[in-house]
């Protein structure tokens, strides 16, 4: 080998040509690494935070969390705690945990209606404090499609049964519609025959009748007249002279009354004392 | 000579009559005010209106008041006591007979103060206190001494005695007869004679019973107290129905039922319709 190398003259600064080629190539393959890793974020630093959930339904690993509809993390990692429930651990960029804060929750949503579950934490209040790596925050599973629908499936079920028995009930009212209709139309037909024949009399009686009343209220507002010209010179004076008469009478009665023989047979007005028998069980009480 | 004889016998005659006429008193206003204000309260008390025979005998009592009518002041203040009575007033019914009683002011006469007692007595028999129904009846004959209302008062005693001392009763009831029948105070007389019959049924004298109830009845027809009729028929149906009489014992409660019926007393009708039922096989 050493031979052909001193030999052949494509053989000489072979190996720095070879080291050199290996050099660049392993110089591409960490660039392209570092390029994709970078895309990824891979060397962002991050932060971690958990949340404890009831059941890890539809949570997975590598699930987006989101912040304003902004990627800013991935779920890490899921796993059972003691008491049965489930840890989810975020790992999210520390460049947005300025929005995350000690009020910030996540929720379980999913993105659109038919869209792939996410992470949402919710921005937290500027005054709120800063979260350190590790912590916890507070979750809430937002009700899902299913879950809507089965609510919406329970509260229509009754609706539909009521509209069913408003059609049946509707359907019994609207048959008996016709008849109705039928003597509607009759009790109209003889209204209509009434009001003609109303018509026709008052056409004809009525204003005769007009006059009538007409020339009695005049005689009655003379009458009237009349009477208040008496009653105004004279009804005083006999009411004076009817009062004088009647107790002109009264005393002659009076007198009458109390003369012998006529006094004995009128018996004086006396006031009465009400009895209280002596056998009446009971009755002095109030009846009830 | 016959014409002058005439002219002076007639003038005589005339001189004679003047003389005999003579004017009754005359009423004052007070007491003619006072005579309609007590006619308006007996009628609304016998129309059931309690209310309106109150307020009618309080205006009377105090034109009474107003004149010092000590008669009147009694009257209307017994009758008040009545009303307040079936107006369910215990404690006004006898303040009102108090006043007659133990009252300042007037002195009110012993027969007033009788009555006042016998009232009193007779509210508290009704009230079935027995002790205080003795007490104001025996200081109601205290105050009587031969007033007209002491038949009345040995009724009541009689009926006091009835239940427990039927014997005494009798004593009483007949004692009460004698004085009700010399006073010509036939409803109380019929009262006595029933009394006389309830004691001769508990004693188990039935003959002398039938005899007093109808005795008490043919009376209590002539006053017209459709309720003591009703009363009477019962007691000549019980009387009978002892004696085993079911026939013309259940004739005597039907008629008592009707006579009940006609008055609207309801209570009555219940007792005779009890007492046909345990007679119906």
């Amino acid at each position: 080998m050493a031979i052909l190398q001193n030999e052949d003259a494509r053989f000489k600064g072979l190996e720095k040509k070879i080291g050199l080629f290996v050099l660049v190539a392993i110089l591409g393959i960490v660039l392209t690494i570092a390029s994709i890793g970078y895309q990824h974020e891979i060397f962002s630093p991050k932060i971690h935070l958990y949340f404890i959930a009831e059941s890890g339904q539809d949570i997975n690993d590598g699930m987006a969390v989101k912040l304003s509809g902004f990627n800013i993390g991935k779920v890490e990692k899921l796993a059972l705690t003691d008491a049965a429930k489930v840890k989810v651990t975020l790992s999210i960029n520390k460049q947005y945990m300025k929005w995350v804060r000690a009020d910030s929750n996540a929720r379980l949503l999913k993105e659109g209606v038919i869209g792939a579950n996410i992470i949402e934490i919710s921005p937290g209040t500027e005054t709120a404090a800063a979260l350190a790596d590790d912590t916890q925050i507070a979750f809430k599973r937002e009700r899902g499609l299913g879950q809507v629908v089965d609510e919406l499936y329970g509260e229509i079920v009754p609706l539909i049964e009521d509209l069913k028995r408003v059609a049946q009930r509707a359907e019994t009212l609207l048959a008996g519609l016709p008849a109705t209709q039928q003597k509607l139309d009759a009790v109209l037909v003889s209204a209509k025959n009434n009001f003609d024949n109303l018509e026709k009399i008052t056409a004809s009686d009525v204003p005769a009748t007009i006059r009538k009343l007409d020339a009695a209220i005049l005689s009655a507002t003379r009458a009237l007249d009349n009477l208040e010209k008496v009653t105004a010179s004279d009804l005083p004076v006999m009411t004076r002279r009817g009062r004088e008469a009647i107790e002109g009478a009264k005393k002659i009665v009076d007198s009458v009354s109390r003369t012998w023989p006529i006094s004995g047979a009128i018996e004086q007005p006396r006031s009465e004392t009400l009895p209280v028998d002596s056998y009446a069980e009971g009755q002095n009480q109030k009846k009830k | 000579m016959n014409r002058w004889m005439l002219t002076w016998a007639a003038i005589t005659a005339a001189l004679t009559l003047a003389g005999c006429v003579s004017s009754a008193p005359r009423l004052t206003v007070q007491q003619e005010a006072a005579i309609q204000y007590n006619q308006r309260g007996e009628a609304a008390f016998r129309q059931g209106d309690f209310a309106l025979a109150r307020d009618e005998f309080q205006k009377s009592l105090s034109i009474h008041r107003s004149v010092e009518n000590q008669e009147g002041v009694a009257g209307e203040l017994m009758n008040l006591s009545l009303v307040y009575r079936r107006l369910g007033n215990s404690s006004d019914a006898h303040g009102a007979l108090d006043q007659i009683l133990s009252g300042p002011g007037l002195a009110f006469d012993d027969k007033q103060s009788a009555e006042a007692a016998y009232r009193k007595a007779s509210y508290y028999l009704d009230d079935a206190d027995d002790a205080q129904a003795r007490v104001w009846a025996g200081r109601a004959l205290d105050f009587c001494r031969g007033c007209p209302a002491e038949g009345r008062i040995y009724n009541l005693q009689a009926r006091m005695a009835l239940s427990a001392r039927p014997a005494e009763s009798m004593q009483l009831a007949r004692r009460a007869l004698a004085l009700n029948r010399s006073a010509g105070n036939k409803i109380e007389e019929a009262n006595s004679h029933r009394l006389i019959a309830d004691a001769a049924f508990q004693t188990g004298d039935y003959a002398s019973a039938q005899a007093a109830y109808d005795a008490a009845l043919q009376l209590d027809k002539k006053t017209g107290a459709a309720e003591k009729i009703a009363l009477d028929l019962m007691g000549l149906g019980r009387v009978l129905a002892r004696q085993g009489k079911r026939k013309e014992a259940m004739d005597y409660f039907q008629r008592a039922y009707f006579v009940s019926e006609g008055a609207g007393d309801t209570r009555a009708m219940d007792e005779a319709a009890a007492e046909i039922k345990k007679l119906t096989p």
